[in-house]
This record gives structure tokens, sequence and C-alpha cells, in this order.
């Protein structure tokens, strides 16, 4: 989803090069809904799983509409929106602003974290499956943080950054700089390689291979290990790329023209001079381009028009909602939907399912394949010391593990830090270890290494810390783990709903223990505070079933508490 | 209702027909193609238009190099009256057409005025043209008011107005020699500072009722005004943030200072203490080293003093700005609200069917109070519906309707609207919903509102001296009478049997003789 510049051409020229069409001119009135901000939209905005559409206004409100176009919440920005905004697996929010902040807020609209880059122009979010957001800013500063905010690693390129940073389908990041090349990235911000191009990129996507348009006006792919593949002349330089699921790609440039490009590299045609912006659309059927005269067109991807509409003011940004909606903002603050009466194949963008995060979108996992660390010394040593079988050693370990991620000193050692984590956690159930035949693993261990988890903040982590949750007996792990998926900010739903309240009810049958029933309302109000905005009727039933149960006084009157303020917070 | 901008246009024609086209002035600056004033070539019109631009460049050019008053050719004088010991109150940039020029079409003196403000700011042409027209209208509805002008600007810019000239008048031929056009500075203008003409003062709310008055509500200019203080309220926090590091690292600086200050002095007490163990001979010489470096310390003091005063003054002054951008942050939020109102309200009317405007009889327009609520208070418009497609025909542009009811009176709708803390009595004209006339008695803003008797009368409540009582209006809106008895201010009016029943102050139910609002008999 973009946004276009002003300044651009009239679309009419596309007519003279198709030679059979018919085109259906929409109603421009027969919007579904339109809304008025306090400012125009800045940059192309977001959708949330459940079809919510954020956008930052130049007002430097954050605006989040319901499907309906109705205004759900609006939240002081602080400062100017520079267009760049993500929304996260869990809901969570990532907006640049001027001057290199960049903050992040929960469903709610309250911000949760913020973070400062050196430089001005922070480029779009970079978002991975399991939470983690690059930031890059022009400067070429680049950061990873988690979706709670923590700061994974950070490097400063030598060289200014040119255009927005992507990810490949393996995770690897790929980053555009000033001098024509482009640096490939690990997930844990370590660079695989640096290679000369010797073309100033403005424009970067993948798909099974990396295409960059550049200044020069070309598109050139670029396989997975950063060698040219092919170079074709589009005429103008480029604004946007899209790939196509044949593996053509679409380009637009900055005379206004529109070229599509084949696989192999061949100008299969370019219309010139007319298309402003190209959507991205998740349609595979159909592009839309809009001009700054207030024409906004479909074209089948044969460049074929399909329909064509005059808008009444001239549109800054033009995207495609989750139901299918085409989303117009305009120059006079006013952002209509329309029903265009195709039927897009929408793959929605993100999936619905908690427990299974490689269903979400985004681009990469962002977790790192175990070759990449698994010979550092730093793993080996640990390693070896969890799995010697001195408890001792195992407490020292886990503590000093707890303690980087405690202080956010993760840089290059974040992914096997979360691996011997996530094993130390899952044992004596889960994973390796329980199947290696260690020695029991010291109890102080494995609870820093349940909270190590949670102060990681990897969204993946949240299956493994339900499903641990499954087989712990012991109540006061099971405080650690709801601790954890807590801080995790994890998203509750009717599934994880039931089990806990499975759980509360086994433990009511076998003599109720407070310090679970305790867990789980302080869990439920720490997920509430940090997602903020729902209020799940299962969670509800299992907060009743506390305040019902013969739990101490004190956990029946916290967990009334609790359904009282997110009941309270969900009101309108 | 409508005025303003709409008026000096329609003046101008009658200014070709009466005054000549300044071919002389045209002429002189190298150009002798009057015509093409309204002249659509664009060649022709490029170039005139470009010399138009060059004088108000020339007069900037020269504001620009530090002249502080400057004539252009004997017809175009540009005034900088800025005095920096003054403070409170603004700067500015006067510009004054003298009797022999003969500018005559608000778009060229607009375009004189973007050409100074490029010249003298370095606005971009866009900006400069935004801000022309802007200064033209706040100087257009603050013509003559020396009030206003003594309030905002300092002696030294009033020294140059009086009642005959301050401002602009929107006769075009009342600007030679009779106008002063009065450019707002802020304190830090200067060529480059995007907010050197202060647009919180420009966008006074008058200047944006004005532009409110027109069809289209001054939309478009609107948002492009509230687009540029954007950015110049980002400049300036840019400049706030660069300052308060700067006073974070003079403030380390300054502890450092002082912590290096302690220790020497400690440093000098050891030595005191050591050099009273010296032989005599050595004894003086220590000590004059000690008091050589007591002197050094203390003048380093008071120069820490010195610096740590200045920091502070700077805070001072941080905060002062600070404030000051929180304050148009805040101005600029409200104007944005009430933009997105206008375009909202803009975007219905664009829907308004004209077909079946003046429908009769059974098809009557259904008359409709829209509500909505404005920081906890409701407040209607007035809307117009057709019975047979349903869709939107008219609405008020009275959007501050306080009642929840509307009624006729003599023919027109009758309803209560808020003004300030109270109420008025205001009537409607039900073809075009524009306002008839208003009355200019208190109502309570929660009265109801009837109509009744031959010849028809309105009933509401009134306030007078901190009590209620029952108000009878005529058709002209005037109060005729009143109740002797106060009453409930949320009464019910109920007619029936000649009486009035309404409940009063203490909470009873009495009747009222319609003859005198006195209790019935």
């Amino acid at each position: 989803m973009v946004a276009f510049p002003v300044r651009t051409t009239v679309i009419s020229a596309l007519l003279a090069l198709i030679s059979v069409f018919q085109i259906t001119a929409l109603d421009t009135n027969a919007w579904e809904w339109r809304f008025v901000a306090g400012g125009a939209t800045v940059g192309a905005g977001a959708f949330s799983p459940e079809g919510r559409y954020y956008f930052p206004a130049e007002d430097r409100y954050l605006y989040a509409l319901d499907p309906n176009g109705v205004m759900i919440w609006r939240t002081d920005l602080g400062r100017r929106a520079t267009g760049g905004i993500a929304v996260l697996p869990d809901g969570t929010i990532i907006v640049t602003l001027a001057r290199g902040r960049v903050v992040a807020l929960n469903m709610d609209g309250l911000p949760i974290w913020e973070a400062d880059l050196e430089g001005d122009n922070v480029f779009a979010p970079v978002v991975y499956r399991n939470g983690i957001v690059v930031l890059a800013d022009r400067s070429g500063q680049v950061g990873a943080w988690t979706h709670h905010g923590r700061l994974v690693w950070q490097v400063g390129l030598d060289e200014p950054i040119t255009a927005a940073p992507i990810s490949t389908s393996d995770g690897t990041l790929v980053i555009a700089t000033s001098d024509g090349s482009i640096e490939l990235l690990r997930p844990d911000g370590a660079l695989v390689q640096r290679r000369y191009i010797g073309e100033v990129a403005t424009t970067l996507v993948s798909g099974d291979r990396i295409y960059l348009g550049s200044s020069a006006g070309r598109v050139i792919a670029i396989d997975l290990d950063g060698e040219p593949i092919w170079r074709a002349d589009v005429g103008s330089a480029v604004q946007s790329l899209r790939v196509l699921a044949s593996g053509d790609v679409l380009a637009t440039t900055d005379d206004g023209s529109l070229a599509r490009v084949t696989e192999s590299g061949v100008v299969a045609w370019r219309v010139a001079p007319g298309t402003a912006q190209m959507l991205p659309a998740e349609s595979s059927v159909e592009l839309i381009a809009a001009s700054t005269d207030g024409v906004v067109t479909s074209l089948d991807l044969s460049g074929n028009l399909i329909w064509q509409m005059r808008l009444p003011d001239q549109p800054t940004a033009v995207t495609r909602g989750t139901t299918g909606q085409l989303i117009v903002s305009t120059q006079t603050w006013v952002t209509y939907a329309y029903s265009d009466g195709t039927s897009p194949d929408v793959t929605p963008a993100w999936g619905t399912s908690r427990a299974n995060p490689s269903r979400s979108g985004g681009t990469g996992s962002g977790r790192q394949p175990a070759a990449s660390y698994n010979s550092s010394a730093p793993y080996l040593a640990s390693w070896g010391l969890i799995r010697s079988g001195s408890q001792s050693q195992q407490t020292v370990t886990m503590r000093r593990l707890w303690d980087r991620a405690w202080s956010g000193r993760l840089q290059g050692d974040y992914h096997w830090i979360l691996e011997i984590a996530e094993y130390v956690a899952g044992a004596p159930y889960l994973g390796p270890i329980s199947q290696s035949g260690t020695p029991s693993i010291a109890r102080r261990a494995r609870t820093d290494a349940i909270r190590t988890v949670g102060l990681i903040g990897d969204l993946y982590s949240v299956e493994l810390l339900v499903t641990l949750m499954e087989y712990e007996p012991d109540p006061v792990f099971q405080a650690e783990i709801l601790g954890a998926l807590g801080r995790l900010g994890a998203v509750i739903d009717a599934e994880f709903a039931r089990r806990l309240r499975a759980q509360i009810a086994r433990d009511v049958a076998t003599g109720p223990d407070d310090r679970l029933a305790a867990s789980v309302v302080e869990f439920v109000l720490d997920v509430d505070e940090f997602r903020g905005g729902y209020m799940n009727p299962e969670i509800a039933d299992v907060l009743l079933l506390i305040a019902s149960s013969n739990y101490s006084r004190a956990v029946r009157t916290d967990a009334l508490d609790a359904l009282r303020a997110i009941a309270r917070a969900d009101a309108p | 209702m409508r005025r303003g901008l709409v008026a000096m246009l329609l003046l101008v024609p009658l200014a070709l027909f009466a005054q000549e086209v300044d071919e002389e002035e045209l002429q002189s600056l190298g150009t002798d193609d009057l015509e093409f004033i309204n002249y659509s070539g664009p060649y022709e019109q490029i170039d005139s238009v470009e010399e138009i631009v060059g004088i108000g460049r020339s007069l900037g050019g020269a504001a620009r190099d530090g002249s502080s008053d400057f004539t252009l050719n004997g017809r175009y004088r540009i005034i900088r009256a800025v005095d920096p010991d003054e403070i409170g109150r603004l700067d500015a940039d006067i510009f004054a057409p003298l009797a022999s020029a003969r500018v005559d079409h608000i778009d060229n003196l607009r375009r004189i005025l973007s050409g100074f403000l490029q010249a003298a700011y370095d606005y971009s042409e866009s900006d400069a043209d935004l801000i022309a027209r802007w200064v033209t209208i706040y100087n257009a509805v603050s013509r003559g008011n020396m009030e206003f002008y003594s309030a905002r600007y300092k002696e030294i810019v009033l020294v140059n107005l009086s009642s005959e000239n301050a401002g602009l008048s929107r006769r075009f031929d009342e600007w030679p020699g009779q106008s002063r056009v009065v450019v707002p500075l802020s304190a830090d203008a200067a060529p480059g500072v995007l907010g050197s003409v202060d647009p919180g003062e420009l966008g006074d709310e008058r200047v944006v009722e004005e532009l409110r008055s027109q069809d289209d509500r001054g939309v478009e200019d609107r948002q492009e005004m509230v687009d540029l203080t954007e950015r110049v309220i980002e400049e300036q926090e840019e400049a706030i943030e660069e300052e308060q590091e700067a006073i974070a690292d003079e403030s380390e600086r300054i502890d450092e200072e002082q912590e290096a200050i302690d220790s020497e002095r400690e440093a000098i007490e050891e030595a005191r203490d050591e050099a009273a163990d010296l032989p005599a001979d050595e004894r003086e010489a220590a000590e004059r080293e000690i008091a050589e470096r007591e002197t050094a310390a203390d003048e380093r003091q008071e120069q820490v003093d010195q610096d740590r005063a200045n920091v502070e003054e700077r805070a001072e002054d941080l905060a002062e700005d600070q404030q000051e951008v929180a304050d148009l942050t805040t101005q600029i939020r409200e104007e944005r609200e009430q933009i997105a109102r206008d375009t909202r309200a803009l975007l219905d009317e664009r829907e308004i069917s004209d077909e079946v405007r003046g429908l009769e009889g059974d098809l009557s327009p259904v008359y409709f109070l829209q509500v909505r609520d404005d920081s906890g208070t409701i407040l209607g418009q007035l809307v117009q519906i057709n019975p047979v497609t349903g869709l939107l025909l008219n609405r008020s542009s009275e959007d501050r309707i306080i009642s929840r009811t509307y009624t006729f009176l003599g023919g027109q709708l009758l309803v209560i609207v808020a003004e300030g803390d109270s109420g008025r009595v205001a009537q409607f004209d039900v073809t075009s919903l524009d306002e008839v006339q208003r009355g200019i008695d208190s109502v309570f803003l929660g009265s109801a509102l009837e109509v009744a008797g031959d010849p028809a009368r309105a009933y509401a409540v009134i306030e007078s001296e901190g009590d209620y009582y029952l108000g009878r209006f005529d058709e002209s809106l005037t109060l005729l009478d009143q109740s002797v008895i106060a009453v409930n201010p949320y009464t019910t009016i109920a007619f029936g049997g000649g009486r009035i029943y309404v409940q009063t102050a203490d909470d009873r139910v009495v009747a009222l003789s319609i003859e005198d609002l006195r209790i019935a008999p």
C-alpha cells in the first residue's frame, strides 16, 4: 500500500494503447462510506486482521476506522507522521514520525513504546512474522525491535539508505545505499554480504528474487545471494514495483508511466505518460492507478482498462481494504470507500490464529536458522553449561542470559539466547532437553528461562508457552508461564481462554490454589493493558469462574475488578 | 450575509469602466500591454504578472537589505516597523500603495504582496501567494479598527497607522494613499524562517469567519493555511529541540566546570595546610601562589555563575517558546475541527437535489433537526428532506440550534439558537433555511418552545435578573411581555381553556391568563 507524490500526470494516455476494452465508469457518489479527518491522510494507511483501517493524518492524529468507516478512536501522535505504518501480527500498530521517532500503539490507540533513530525520514517498517520490526532511516541507521519495544539489534551503515528496506522470504534484510550497493543482513543484523549493483535504488520489492527499481530508470532482478540476473530499462526513474504471481514485474515511473517487465527481463509493454501510482493490492487480477487530476483507473494485468472513475477531489493515496473495498484518500481530507463490484482474490493480510503465527502475514519469519549460530562460542559454551548437569551452573548461566534480555543486550545473540531459553523453559516436558536424558533442570534456571522468553518477546514463543501451560502441573511455574505470556502481550483467543478455564476448573476440583487464579487474573490484565481493545467473552467466563469459586476473598475480588476493568475498557 | 471578498470582486468591473487601467505604470516597468491585465493569453499574462510580482520583489529586496522605509518609483512604499525593545506585541511590515499607485485589482495587490514576501523572507511562491491572500483578508476585516491594531501591534507600527488608512479598504479606489496593509511579523522573522509572517495572527477568528461566510466556506484556503502553520510549528519544534539539547550540553559543561572549581578549592585548602608547615621564606611564596589560585578560582566561579544565569534565562525563554507553540498547536487543532465540520457540511450540500425544491402540499419538504455532540452539548442544524426520495435537500448554515424541536411562526421556522451561555429565538426561511431574524432577549437554553394564539405568538422561558419567566414574542421576535411569577426553566408550556399552564419556580403547576400572563383567576 503506497501513496504517491503530488505532481503526476493524467492517465488518459492509457486509452491510446489499449486496443479492445470495455470500461465501466464507477459512480463517484456511490461510495460505501466517507470519512472527513482533521487533515489529509499521510501515506496510505494499514489494515488490521479484523478489517480496521488505520491511517495517520496531517493533524498529527492516528485514526482507526471500522470496516464501515466509523471512527473507533483517534490518538494524538504528538508529531507529524511521515507515512510509514504497519500492523504487527499481534495487532500492534507501528507509525513513523518526524525527526526520527517511531511509536508503537496497541489496538486501543494507546502508546506502548517509542524509539528514536538518529536521522530524520524513517522508512516504512519491515515486519517479521515473529513480531520483530526493523526500522531504518535515511542516515543509514538500522535497528530491530520486538513487538513490545525491546531493542534486538542496531547497526549504522556507512552510506545513506535510499529506499525502504525489505525482507525476502527467508528473512534476509535487503538495504539499498547511496553508493549503488545493496547490503544483505541476517535477521539478527549481521551482514551477510555487500554487493555493488551500480544503480541507486529508489524502491525494492521481493518475491522469489529481489527486484530493485533505480533512479536511472531500470528494473534489476537480483537473486537471493545478491547476484544480478537481468536489467530492464523502463525509461524513467522507478517509483514503485509490484511482483506478479507469474514472476513478471510491474513498474511505475516518475514520468507517470506504467511498464510490465517479464520474468526474463523483457519490457512487455509500457504505457506513457499517465499512471501516477500503482496499487500493490491483494488482488491477483487487477491493479489500480490514480492520477492527480482525480481519475482512478483499474487495469487488468495485460494493461486493459476495467473501469475508470473521476473523484470529486484530488487523490493522495489509493489502497484496497481487506474486504475488497477501494479506499481513496484525497487532498481535501476526505477518505472514500468504494465497492467496485469485482470479486478480488483477497488474501487476508494477517492470519486470525494466534496459535499459528506462520499463517500471519509479513515477509520472513524473523527467526534465524540454527546453522547461523550453532557454532558460535558463546552459544556452545552456554549450552554446555546448561547440559552439564550441575544445577548451580544451569542457574548461573540462565541468570546471565536473563540479565542480557532484561537489559536489552541481545544484539548479535538474540536467536541463540531465545533458543536456549525456550529449551530450558520447555524442559522437562517439551523440546530437546526432555528427550536428551539431561539431568533435571534447576527450578531457578527454569524460572529465569521462562521469564527470559517473555522478556525477549518473540511472538513465535507464544505457542510454546501455551503448550507448556497444558503440561505444567506446578502452580508456581504456571504463574511464571502466564507472566511470560502477559509480558509478551499474547493474544487471548477463545481457544486459549477455554484452556485456561479448564485449568481453573481442574484447580477448583483438586483444591484451589490461589497462585494459579491470581496469575490468571494478572495475566489477563497485563494483556489487556498491552493490547487494549478486546472483551473476549470466553475470558470473561474464566474470570467469573474464579470469582465464583472457593478461592480466597482477595483473589475473587481481584477477578471481579479485572472483569470490571476490561468491561470499562471495552465500553464505547 | 455574504459579503467581503464577493463584494470586493464585484466592484472591480465598475472600476475598469470608471478608471483607466494603469498603462503608465506598466509602461514604466517595461511593458505597454495593459489590456493583458484581463487578457487570458499565457505569454502576455505571464509577463504582466511577473512585472507586478516584480514590484513586490523590489520592495522585499529593499527591506531585506536593511531599509526601514523604502518607496518604489513614488508609487509603492514599504515600512519595516520593528522594535526589538518592546515585547508583548507584534512588529509589522506595512505595505502602502501611494496616491500615484493605481493597482486596481485585488489579484494584483496580492501579487505584489507575494513578490514582497518571496524576496524579503524567501517564501516559496505558493506559500507567498497563500499568505498574501490571508493578509488582504486580515486587513480588510480590520479596516480602520485602531482598537484592534493598538491591542496587537507595537508603537512603532501604530505611529504609521490611522483610523483612515489602517488596513485595506474593500474598494480598490480607496487603496492609493488611503490604505496601509499590515503584515504581522513574528519575533524571529527573518529570511528563510517559515513563521516570519505570524500565522497565528493571520488565522484570527474574524478572518476565518470571513472565509466561512463564502459559499465554499473558504475550505481550501483554510486547509492550506493550517498546513502552512503546521510546517511553522514543526520548524519551531525542531528549533526548540535543538535549544533543549544545547541547554542540556551547556548545563553539563557548567556542572563539570563547577566540579573542577570545587576540586581546585579543596586543593587550595590542602596547599594552605601544607604551606603552614613550611619555613618562613618558602611559606611566603606558597601563600602568594595560593592567593593567585584563589583569585583564579574566584574568577572561574564568577564565570560559572554568569553562565548558569544565562542558561536559566535561556531555559525561561525556551519555556515561553514552548508555550507559544503549544498555543498555536491548540489554535490549529480547533481550526482543523472546524474545517472538518465545514467539509462534511459541504459534502452533504453537494448531494442536494434541485428538482424538488419548493415542494408544496403533500409533497412539502420534511424538516428535521440533525444533531451532534459538541463537547457534551447537543447542537443541531435544520435539515430539509425530500419526502419522495428521502434525499437531503438543504441544510441551514446555522449549526448551533439548541432546541430539540422546531415550530412555525409567521410562515417561518422557529427554533432556539445557542449564543454564548444563553439562547435566542430565531426564525429561518422555510425554503432556503437561511436565518431571517433573531431575538435579542435571553432565552433559557433548555426552554420549551410553543406557538399559539391569533395573532400567533411564540412562548419560551426567558431569563431576567437571575430568574426565569414565561416570555411571549411576536412575529418579529420582540418580547411583548413576561409572566410575573417566576417559572421552573424546564417547564412545559401547555395551553387549554384560554389559559397557559406552567410549572413555577417552586414546582407548582399554575394557570396563567393568556391575556396578561398573570395567575389566572
